[in-house]
């Protein structure tokens, strides 16, 4: 291999996938890096690393993925991820109520670790496994609305809303056009807050809004 | 030995019998290989009180269950590949008749088993560690990691601890373990039908351990070890080769790998990566400049012990001398992986080097194991090992004492805010805000400080000083009692910075053995490195493994083997000494300290008496005064059954966390912090027997219990050393 390098000075940004463990965030990453869907997956340990480039309308994205390990004593390992990435994750298992409770806690460690000054993705996943579906999508609709972050519901096995859900990501990053270097603590949060300055990417944010 | 047969109580002259029909018959053909005879038996017990088929098929995904070879065929290890690929024999695997020349001097060595073996290893510890080196035949693989693992010594002193584990009761773990079943090798025949004697095996083992030792429980990561033993030995054999690995027999415990806050893959990764620094300066280098950090690439390769990451043929090369020589390997293979690489690694920017560095495509990997394993023997790696374990325990004595002032600032804050509102202790609410909000400055000024003091780009800065962000887990917090240690910052904190001294002291890896092994490497006759794995030893740099193979655990559990122990960890007196201090200050928040998982006013006491438990359990010598501390605990360990409560998912968790409530009051002290000898002992035959269904009894009541548990507990195992006794 030789080095290539990005020619383009493309856009950077980190997303974190959090989550309990067995809830599919490697699934989620697979099935939108490759389209595909493994029942053969070995369980994330430690902290797993895939990026890719985002073609979108206007503009391009470049994404780096850090997939973490979702047992809580993991949970050591992980807040300097979250600390350098724009946007978190927080993926549950809609057949798993215990997994959707936790979020709550994914969700504070992201904002105490970053504030308003990231984006955050509520996730219900295996939406396919309708027989066991134990946690609405009104619920978890109105825990977004509570705790101020996006939402959407997704099957990584039937490839359902992966892709909706990047473009979502995608939408909310901050724009390219908008390259002023100021960070954006003190805008006026609407709906959700999407922000980020990043030492790579080097480009900072305005503010977007998403109607979830 | 048939599988499943290790569950149903045998005598330990059967025993003995079964081992050395497994060592005789080991050149009957490739069904010798454990892992196909338990394929083509089906008859496994299950632990009493838990419906494992309940639960597996609820954290299932239906059509996850593959019948055997659907998807390609099988390659010689039990992996199943893609149909039309390739699988023939790698051409680095002997002819046969270099393997049955190999067999035959293996089945010599071996003789008949344990006393057999120490002679001869005491003896010719040259010889076999050379021959360990060249590979252990896949045949005699699992007798021989038993033994170089001390697991076989641990088994024969605790005979039938295993089946009373398996009746056991209550462990809150095996929702989390069923979840990991069939994401454990799940290419792997063994492995892939749900509910398989593969997958059984692997829950009992686990949740056996979890039971064992509460404090560490289950941890991803721990099921490719495990798995990995399964493949070549029964459930019994396997659980104590995995306990002999955890709890150090022979070589440094590696529990600490998978304790609340990972405190020993903290160190090692900071050793790595000081390695690295000396050892393939050039990737060192680039790593930095890239701001690539050793826990990004490779937390999987130390969690696991590189079963997670090595092809299979790699792996078992590396695992047969890391059970003769201890963890130090996997330092070693790591280098040779990066070494390998050099060339491409240091050319590529950020992401790809990180893509590379997660890939298992390591150029090492389609290369011989054998060479992989030379070039991993050539770096000497003991003494600079040593090095960097003081750096590193400096470092954190440094930020704890740092940390500790910070918060015994925030302490008398928080204090005064306590005097005004008396009565908010405990129940959450307020008091639980101010802390949480206390806990994220905590961290935030212990970031920096590493960020100051930590020139090293390459450290692992990040992962030390984050530890209170624990402080909201439910895990950690079912370990804790007392409604304080959750809520308050300077108990998770001291308890994290002392758990961390301990790591980096007493159980993680004693310095004086290191030491020793630097002795031994450095030494002029140092032969360690073996151009080709085969040059004779120094006498005295080899046996450390072999060794202490006569009393194996035996030797751990000497006295004076603590006092040692003891003596070697300045850093951890001296960082106990100050969190006692500290909470001399901190008045009314002593009390929450103590109660944390990580005890700051026992912490230490803790280390050191935990590895003494561990072995105590297994060799029931000290079996002695139940002092006060079990009453104590009686009292408080409710609590920790409610925090666990509420850290779990309803239904099937809420059960077994009653179940443990209810009747099992003496299966919690474990989980406590292990401040005295004597309890956590009592705690696990109370486990036993409570799950096999005597009179359930009272918290108050368990001193007693476990004391006649205790003495039962002695003579078993008094019977048994005899039996096993080597001479």
């Amino acid at each position: 291999m030789a080095s290539g390098g990005s020619v383009s000075p493309l856009a950077k940004y980190k997303l974190v996938f959090l989550g309990d463990q067995s809830v599919g965030k490697t699934s989620i990453i697979t099935r939108f890096m490759y389209d595909k869907f493994d029942n053969t997956y070995q369980a994330t340990i430690g902290i797993d690393f895939l990026s890719k480039t985002m073609y979108l309308e206007d503009r391009t994205v470049r994404l780096q993925l850090w997939d973490t390990a979702g047992q809580e004593r993991f949970r050591s390992l992980i807040p300097s991820y979250i600390r350098d990435s724009s946007v978190a994750v927080v993926v549950y298992d809609v057949s798993n109520r215990q997994s959707f409770l936790n979020t709550a806690r994914w969700i504070e460690e992201v904002r105490t670790e970053r504030g308003s000054d990231v984006i955050v993705v509520l996730v219900g996943n295996k939406t396919d496994l309708v027989d066991k579906r134990q946690v609405s999508i009104e619920e978890g609709d109105a825990k977004a609305r509570e705790f101020n972050v996006m939402f959407i519901e997704t099957s990584a096995k039937a490839g359902f809303n992966i892709k909706a859900l990047f473009r979502k990501i995608a939408a909310a990053l901050p724009g390219m056009e908008s390259l002023s270097a100021a960070r954006t603590e003190d805008l006026v949060d609407v709906n959700l807050s999407a922000a980020a300055s990043q030492s790579r990417a080097g480009t900072a944010s305005s503010a977007s809004t998403c109607a979830c | 030995m048939l599988p499943g047969s290790a569950t149903t109580q045998s005598p330990a002259d059967s025993q003995s019998a079964a081992f050395e029909a497994q060592i005789l018959n080991s050149s009957t053909g490739s069904h010798s290989l454990y892992w196909r005879q338990a394929l083509s038996q089906s008859s496994l017990l299950q632990p009493n009180g838990s419906n494992v088929s309940a639960l597996m098929s609820e954290s299932s995904d239906d059509d996850t269950d593959t019948p055997e070879g659907s998807r390609g065929e099988v390659d010689c290890n039990g992996f199943v590949v893609g149909k039309g690929v390739n699988h023939s024999l790698p051409e680095w695997h002997l002819s046969q008749s270099k393997q049955e020349q190999r067999l035959q001097k293996w089945r010599a060595m071996l003789g008949t088993g344990n006393s057999d073996w120490k002679h001869y290893a005491s003896k010719h510890a040259v010889k076999v560690k050379s021959r360990v080196r060249k590979g252990i035949p896949d045949r005699l693989r699992g007798v021989a990691w038993q033994l170089l693992s001390g697991g076989r010594d641990l088994l024969l002193q605790n005979e039938g601890v295993y089946e009373r584990l398996m009746l056991a009761g209550g462990s809150d773990k095996e929702l989390e373990i069923v979840r990991d079943l069939s994401r454990t090798y799940p290419s792997h025949v063994y492995y892939q039908q749900r509910q398989g004697p593969g997958q059984r095996s692997l829950f009992n083992v686990l949740r056996a351990y979890s039971i064992y030792d509460r404090q560490v429980g289950y941890v991803q990561g721990m099921g490719f070890i495990a798995g990995l033993l399964l493949l070549y030995m029964c459930e019994e054999d396997a659980f104590w080769t995995l306990t002999a690995l955890l709890k150090g027999a022979v070589h440094d415990p590696l529990e600490g790998l998978f304790r609340p806050g990972l405190p020993l893959l903290q160190q090692y990764l900071f050793q790595f990566s000081a390695l690295v620094d000396t050892e393939v300066p050039r990737v060192g280098s680039h790593l930095k400049r890239e701001g690539v950090l050793a826990t990004m690439f490779c937390s999987h390769w130390f969690i696991t012990l590189f079963a997670y990451t090595l092809p299979f043929d790699h792996l078992l090369r590396v695992w047969d001398v890391l059970f003769l020589e201890g963890p130090k390997i996997i330092f070693r293979v790591g280098l040779a992986l990066l070494k390998t690489s050099e060339e491409t690694l240091v050319a590529l920017p950020f992401e790809r080097l990180l893509t590379a560095l997660n890939s298992r495509q390591f150029p090492a990997f389609s290369r011989p194991p054998a060479q992989l394993l030379r070039l991993a023997l050539s770096f000497r790696v003991s003494r600079r090992l040593s090095i960097s374990l003081a750096d590193y325990q400096k470092q954190q004595a440094l930020e704890e004492a740092q940390q500790a002032e910070q918060l015994a600032l925030k302490q008398k804050q928080q204090q005064a805010k306590e005097a005004e509102q008396p009565k908010q202790t405990g129940s959450g609410g307020p008091a639980q805000k101010a802390s949480s909000g206390q806990a994220g400055e905590g961290q935030r000024s212990g970031e920096q400080l590493k960020e100051n003091g930590n020139t090293d780009g390459l450290t692992p800065p990040s992962v030390s000083a984050r530890q209170p962000d624990d402080s909201w887990t439910g895990e950690e917090q079912a370990l804790q009692n007392g409604d304080h240690a959750r809520h308050s910052p300077i108990a998770q904190q001291q308890g994290a910075a002392s758990q961390r001294a301990a790591a980096g002291g007493i159980p993680s890896s004693p310095a004086g053995s290191e030491a020793t092994d630097a002795g031994a490497e450095q030494a002029p006759s140092s032969s360690s490195t073996l151009a080709d794995g085969v040059h004779a030893q120094p006498t005295d740099g080899v046996p450390r493994g072999v060794e202490s193979l006569p009393g194996a655990n035996g030797n751990v559990a000497e006295p004076g083997a603590f006092d040692e122990l003891q003596s070697d960890s300045p850093t951890v007196d001296q960082v106990n000494g100050l969190s006692q201090h500290l909470q001399g200050e901190a008045g009314a928040a002593a009390h929450a300290a103590g109660a944390s998982t990580g005890l700051a006013e026992h912490a230490e006491p803790a280390g050191l008496d935990e590895r003494a438990d561990s072995f105590s359990s297994a060799h029931s010598e000290m079996a002695q005064p139940l002092g006060g501390a079990d009453v104590d605990r009686a009292d408080v360990d409710p609590a920790a059954a409610l925090d666990a409560v509420a850290s779990h998912p309803a239904g099937y968790y809420s059960e077994a966390v009653a179940a443990q409530r209810s009747d099992q009051p003496s299966l919690l002290p474990a989980a406590h912090g292990n401040k005295s000898v004597a309890r956590q002992d009592s705690s696990r035959p109370g486990t036993m027997r409570n799950g096999a269904g005597s009179a359930a009894v009272s918290s108050k009541g368990q001193a007693k219990q476990s004391g006649s548990l205790l003495s039962f507990f002695g003579g078993a195992s008094r019977k048994d050393r005899l039996g096993g006794s080597p001479q």
